[in-house]
């Protein structure tokens, strides 16, 4: 079914936690590779889906949790049991969660949003940044978080940003000062103008980009991280072990977060949905510059 | 359990009236686009208008000036790294050694590997490059630039990729430090000091005399232990009464000239014998004593010496 009913172009979707939740496209039908047709509006096939089970996921030691005396109790609803002095996370859990991961991270990436990987840990530094590159555009690394990303972007985002707020103020402060003193009528003037001068610096600030959605690969290492993303209303996903505690994400993946395995498969097919959704969002795209856009009425609400 | 209240708010989104209505729409009738819904129920709000899939704005079909500064991508992936310019490096330089393992490998072999180069120092490459360095990021980095070194003189891109870590203008590779050598009449002029004295030798082949500000030494420093600080390089390589030596020296005291004097005579002895040269320096004869006089600190009567200690 071909979709006919673009709204006007002035009015861009808000970028709101409820534009970024799966659609109806999300419910698609499974199709091969062989009958799926790139003009339709479904969901290109993937391999992945079909590989998830939970025999791979078994295969990747996603199962092996860490001993019971570490335990988080609020990971009680993911472990099976115990075995060999470890807990055994139950992975129908995971595949589930997982799953979900997997549809958010499209739907995300479907809606232009960016999708940062962060991964501390030295070990998974390069599954977190093959992750990024795999995923294409609108996918990020971060592989040593620093407090302020998301909370203070303006000056720890100054390099990637290009503008110093900071360094701006000191030199508008010293001209500020070195004016007054030259001139006395300069020192009046300058009295009242220096809310004008941060005024001016203030709207001289160029955007400063936060992450629409983030990926925790090792969770237990990067709590900042899940708290500045909670304090700025930004999801989660993130790869839960045993001795995690869920409560701060808000898609948790019960995982094994020690084994390379385990964390190279989480970041691989969340990197590989992250790019069927932009590559979808080109599809699409193409598409509707093929028609001819109609004005949206208030009359045809009476169709749906 | 209890969730934090950030998780509650989530949560509660899930469960808005108006979301939940979208929900059960899709779920009748899997073919009804999202829209705009009528409320019977007056004090509920209005839910959030869903714009069809297709006439959002994609990356192919929007104009960059007429969109939000949101809705457009940072095209570096490292960009919430806040320190993309090290990234873009490190990935560059890694690549590099990935691509040449095979000749690193060789070199390390050959033990010819990791020639250390002039790269800038840490501050200097923070402010030229843009960069957030510490000192171990710092050491790691010019670790691996070393490890690149040895290839850069047959590979330009290599040669590329290590220029901005040295100083504009300044060779990659260190020049090696100038050798001295006898002048035209067969003499060599070395320099030594040992606190504020500071002694200039010519040392030429001759017999064995040594002249200080033009005074024969045993006039000049009437103490034993002067006089044999300045022969005991000669004793040390065997090389006594074969050179004359005429030394200019001046400041501080008779011993501390003596000390300054003899340093400038072991180097010149390297001058004339090179292969002398490291046995002279194992010994320590060619290096200067840096050490000063320290300074009187306030309230103390010398540098370390109190004033006396009154009980009351």
């Amino acid at each position: 079914m071909a979709d006919t009913t673009p709204t006007k172009q002035s009015d861009p979707p808000l970028q709101t936690l409820d534009n970024l939740l799966p659609t109806s496209s999300s419910y698609a039908p499974i199709i091969t590779p062989d009958t799926w047709d790139p003009e339709s509006n479904v969901a290109l096939p993937t391999n992945v889906r079909s590989a998830l089970t939970i025999r791979s996921l078994m295969a990747a030691s996603m199962h092996l949790g860490h001993a019971p005396k570490h335990w988080n109790p609020h990971m009680l609803p993911f472990i099976y049991g115990e075995r060999n002095g470890i807990h055994i996370i139950n992975l129908e859990h995971t595949l589930s969660h997982l799953r979900r991961a997997i549809n958010v991270c499209r739907e995300v990436a479907f809606a232009n949003g960016k999708i940062v990987f962060v991964g501390t840990k030295r070990a998974i530094h390069k599954i977190t940044v093959d992750a990024a590159d795999r995923a294409g555009e609108g996918a990020y690394y971060v592989l040593d978080w620093r407090g302020g990303i998301v909370t203070n972007k303006e000056r720890v985002l100054r390099r990637s940003s290009g503008f110093d707020p900071d360094r701006v103020v000191q030199m508008e402060t010293a001209v500020a000062t070195a004016q007054a003193g030259r001139n006395k009528r300069g020192a009046k003037g300058q009295q009242g103008g220096f809310e004008e001068q941060d005024a001016g610096r203030k709207s001289r600030q160029p955007h400063v980009h936060i992450p629409d959605l983030m990926i925790l690969l090792d969770y237990p290492n990067t709590m900042s991280a899940a708290r500045e993303a909670n304090h700025c209303n930004i999801p989660i996903i993130a790869l839960c072990d045993t001795d995690c505690d869920p409560a701060l994400i808000q898609y948790p993946i019960p995982g094994n977060d020690d084994a390379l395995a385990s964390v190279e498969l989480v970041a691989g097919v969340l990197s590989l949905a992250c790019r069927e959704g932009r590559m979808r969002r080109h599809v699409v795209g193409e598409k509707v510059q093929r028609q001819e856009p109609r004005q949206f009425k208030p009359k045809d609400e009476e169709k749906y | 359990m209890s969730r934090p209240l950030q998780y509650t708010r989530l949560l509660s989104a899930y469960t808005r009236p108006s979301l939940s209505l979208h929900l059960n729409r899709t779920l009748l009738s899997p073919f009804l686009l999202p829209c705009r819904t009528a409320t019977t129920d007056a004090t509920r709000s209005q839910p959030p208008t869903h714009p069809p899939i297709s006439a959002r704005p994609t990356s192919r079909n929007f104009d960059a000036e007429k969109q939000r500064p949101d809705q457009l991508l940072p095209d570096d992936p490292a960009y919430f790294t806040g320190n993309p310019h090290y990234y873009k490096y490190l990935r560059q330089i890694n690549a590099a050694i990935r691509e040449n393992e095979s000749q690193l490998r060789q070199l390390e072999d050959n033990g010819d590997a990791q020639t250390s180069a002039d790269w800038m120092n840490l501050q200097t490459m923070q402010v030229q490059l843009e960069m957030k360095l510490d000192p171990t990021t710092y050491r790691n980095l010019t670790e691996k630039l070393n490890f690149l070194v040895p290839l850069a003189s047959k590979n330009p891109k290599i040669e590329e990729l290590l220029r901005p870590f040295v100083l504009p203008g300044q060779s990659l590779i260190k020049a090696a430090p100038e050798t001295l050598t006898l002048d035209e009449l067969g003499r060599s002029y070395t320099y030594g000091s040992r606190k504020r004295a500071i002694a200039q030798v010519w040392m030429v082949e001759g017999d064995g005399q040594i002249y200080v500000n033009g005074i024969p030494m045993i006039d000049v420093f009437p103490e034993i232990v002067e006089r044999e600080s300045i022969v005991r390089p000669f004793e040390a390589t065997g090389t006594l009464g074969k050179y004359n030596v005429w030394a200019l020296v001046q400041a501080s005291g008779p011993m501390s000239q003596a000390s300054a004097v003899a340093v400038a005579v072991a180097r010149g002895i390297a001058v004339h014998n090179p292969h002398l040269k490291e046995h002279l320096q194992q010994l320590g004869m060619t290096t200067i004593d840096t050490r000063q006089k320290e300074r009187i600190k306030t309230n103390k009567i010398g540098a370390r010496k109190s004033r006396t200690w009154r009980k009351r």
